[in-house]
């Protein structure tokens, strides 16, 4: 860690993932795509195992995912408080409403963690398919800190490699969604099931 | 004029509260198989239609949720350059628990036409008697704080109670014992109810503040506890009234203060306004400070905007209240870090070193016996003064089995009959996939 110079937490630049390029503005729903720092907090709206799913958590804030962004950003992309917005990288894409406040940064969007995805997701103008949560966009990155030390080793689990942030250092395209489609007619076969039953 | 005397134009909306909402949790279970994943959508109490977007709640904008400019419209930022505070370096927030302020001058009990609300004489509490309210909602409106609520379901307003089973019994109101950060202090005061009108009716709004204050009566005076002597009031309460440390915050520190004085009911719940970070950046040589004090204008939170919210605008009695409090904090740490009593800190906010051990007691360490002082009510007095009979087996509230056999559903808090919330809405929609 020494070597490293990481005894401390230290400061590091955002590091380019290439998730961005191969999305951004590729497939245009007429608004436009800013791309930003994607920063997932810890869970809030949620106590120890009151889960955030329920009406009473929801009801804490604005019932249903949210991801925070600054009011320059919001601007520059044509958001208002309160619009569906879609974020998404070659990893993957999640739909949202925004919280625009002047508490976020400009240059970063955050979404906090645990905000179930079976409550109040509409479909991915993207991906076509149901949007995700704060970790659709992320992916794991290794770096070499991890191997050390019989740290990384010895407690690695999904997604959570270790102490540091990096495993979620991650840039996202962020744009209003055109339309709001809840896919509720996208049974497999797609035929109705209340047809079938008949 | 008659036709206009029961007219009350100004009533919120349910789009002033929030039109409720639930999720359709059960199609989770019954969604037929889908090439996505199912969802628990939205739908609308109201009319059980699913919503597309749910467009405001009741902690809508917490944490400084929203742009600036529509949450700039609170008028506490009257007289402060509040563009300044939009931007992200000079961001601040701050808590303000509200409930019932029970008013020495009720706005609401003026307002009812029915007789219905009253403040009972032997603990000040502001009660909405359950039988008696006709539904006429003035008090809805007449209220400035808009602490009183219309129950659709049994047709009758309802407001905080002061959880005035427990008060009478000796026991904190619920919401002062599950603080977590032991912010809410309860007790007595004597006041000269006399002299309400006069402090209610001073020509400058500014003045409202020290009005009220000269209401409260000093418990160790030997004319005062003789003259509550004689009008009955049991001694308990005048032992109360000696501890309390609503006295000693309000009257004795002056570090507490009544929110928003201008409206002129003489609230009753009071609050000690926040000291903002400020140390740090004084630190760094970033603030002016004269020699002890960081300059307190500096403090994060604009001591205008406090004022406007604690003294009608006045920012002296502000001031000073955050210079004491951070006194407290100077003289404490100079007491248990450097070892030494530092009386000079305490001369320029004209405390004495006993005086800040006691705010220290009080306010850092705040025990629960030094936060609640409620003797307990004496029944026989209270009855000798008010209609007991009226209170006997109520709860204020027309909920549950509580009083006056409005419904028979429990419901609102915990309890298995609310998972069937059979009242409203008339039809759930269903999510289209879910038709089965």
């Amino acid at each position: 860690m020494r070597a490293f110079g990481e005894t401390l937490t230290s400061y590091r630049p955002p590091i380019n993932t290439r998730t961005i390029a191969q999305v951004h503005n590729k497939k245009p729903n007429g608004n436009k795509e800013i791309v930003l720092n994607w920063i997932t907090p810890h869970q809030k709206w949620g106590i120890h195992s009151t889960y955030s799913d329920n009406l009473l958590m929801l009801t804490l804030a604005r019932g249903g995912p949210i991801v925070w962004m600054s009011e320059d950003d919001a601007k520059a992309a044509g958001i208002e408080d309160n619009d569906w917005i879609e974020v998404f990288n070659v990893n993957g894409a999640l739909t949202a409403r925004a919280v625009v406040s002047q508490r976020v940064n400009p240059g970063m969007v955050m979404m906090y963690h645990a905000q179930e995805r079976l409550v109040n997701v509409p479909g991915s103008e993207v991906t076509g398919t149901r949007g995700g949560m704060h970790n659709s966009v992320t992916r794991l990155v290794v770096k070499p800190t991890h191997m050390i030390g019989g740290y990384a080793q010895q407690s690695y689990f999904f997604n959570y490699y270790g102490t540091v942030g990096c495993n979620r250092d991650e840039f996202v395209v962020v744009r209003k969604m055109d339309k709001v489609d809840w896919l509720d007619d996208d049974t497999v076969h797609g035929v109705d099931q209340s047809e079938v039953a008949q | 004029m008659i036709g206009n005397l029961f007219s009350n134009p100004d009533m919120p909306s349910i789009q002033d509260y929030y039109e409720p909402w639930d999720y359709d949790y059960g199609s989770l279970q019954s969604a037929p198989e889908c090439k996505t994943m199912p969802q628990a959508r939205p739908y609308s109490l109201l009319h059980g239609k699913l919503l597309d977007k749910v467009e405001w709640g009741p902690n809508w904008e917490e944490i400084l949720g929203g742009e600036f400019e529509k949450r700039a419209k609170d008028y506490n930022f009257e007289g402060v350059q509040k563009e300044i505070y939009g931007q992200f370096e000079n961001t601040f927030m701050m808590y303000l628990p509200r409930l019932c302020e029970h008013c020495l001058n009720p706005s609401c009990v003026a307002s009812c036409p029915s007789g219905a609300l009253y403040k009972r004489e032997e603990d000040g509490i502001v009660l909405i008697d359950q039988e008696m309210c006709r539904g006429w909602r003035m008090c809805v409106t007449g209220c400035p704080y808009k602490k009183i609520y219309y129950n659709w379901k049994s047709g009758k307003s309802e407001k905080c109670i002061f959880c005035y089973p427990r008060i009478e019994v000796g026991h904190p109101t619920v919401c002062s014992e599950t603080c977590v950060g032991r912010i809410r202090y309860l007790s007595v005061l004597l006041y000269d109810a006399d002299r309400i009108e006069t402090a209610a009716s001073v020509a400058d709004e500014q003045d409202l503040y020290e009005a009220q204050l000269d209401c409260f009566l000093d418990p160790y005076d030997p004319e005062v506890i003789a003259e509550a002597r004689r009008q009955g009031i049991p001694e308990n309460w005048i032992e109360g009234a000696q501890r309390s440390p609503v006295y000693k915050m309000a009257k004795e520190w002056r570090v507490a203060f009544p929110l928003h004085p201008e409206y002129r009911t003489l609230p009753m719940v009071w609050y000690v306004p926040p000291l903002s970070p400020i140390q740090a950046a004084a630190d760094a040589g970033k603030i002016g400070n004269n020699g002890i004090f960081p300059d307190v204008e500096s403090l994060r939170i604009p001591m205008r905007y406090l004022a406007n919210m604690l003294t009608a605008g006045k920012e002296e009695p502000i001031v000073r209240a955050l210079k004491r409090m951070i006194a407290m904090r100077a003289y404490m740490r100079d007491k248990h870090v450097e070892g030494r009593i530092n009386t000079e800190v305490l001369e320029r906010v004209e405390l004495t070193q006993a005086q800040v051990e006691e705010m220290y007691r009080y306010m850092a360490l705040a025990d629960f016996e030094d936060r609640f002082v409620i003797p307990t009510n004496q029944r026989e007095y209270a009855s000798d003064i008010y209609d007991a009979i009226t209170e006997r087996g109520g709860c204020g509230f027309t909920f549950g089995q509580g009083c006056g056999g409005a419904t028979d559903d429990p419901d609102v808090f915990g309890g298995k009959p609310t998972s069937v919330r059979k009242y409203f809405p008339i039809r759930v929609e269903r999510s289209p996939r879910d038709r089965t």
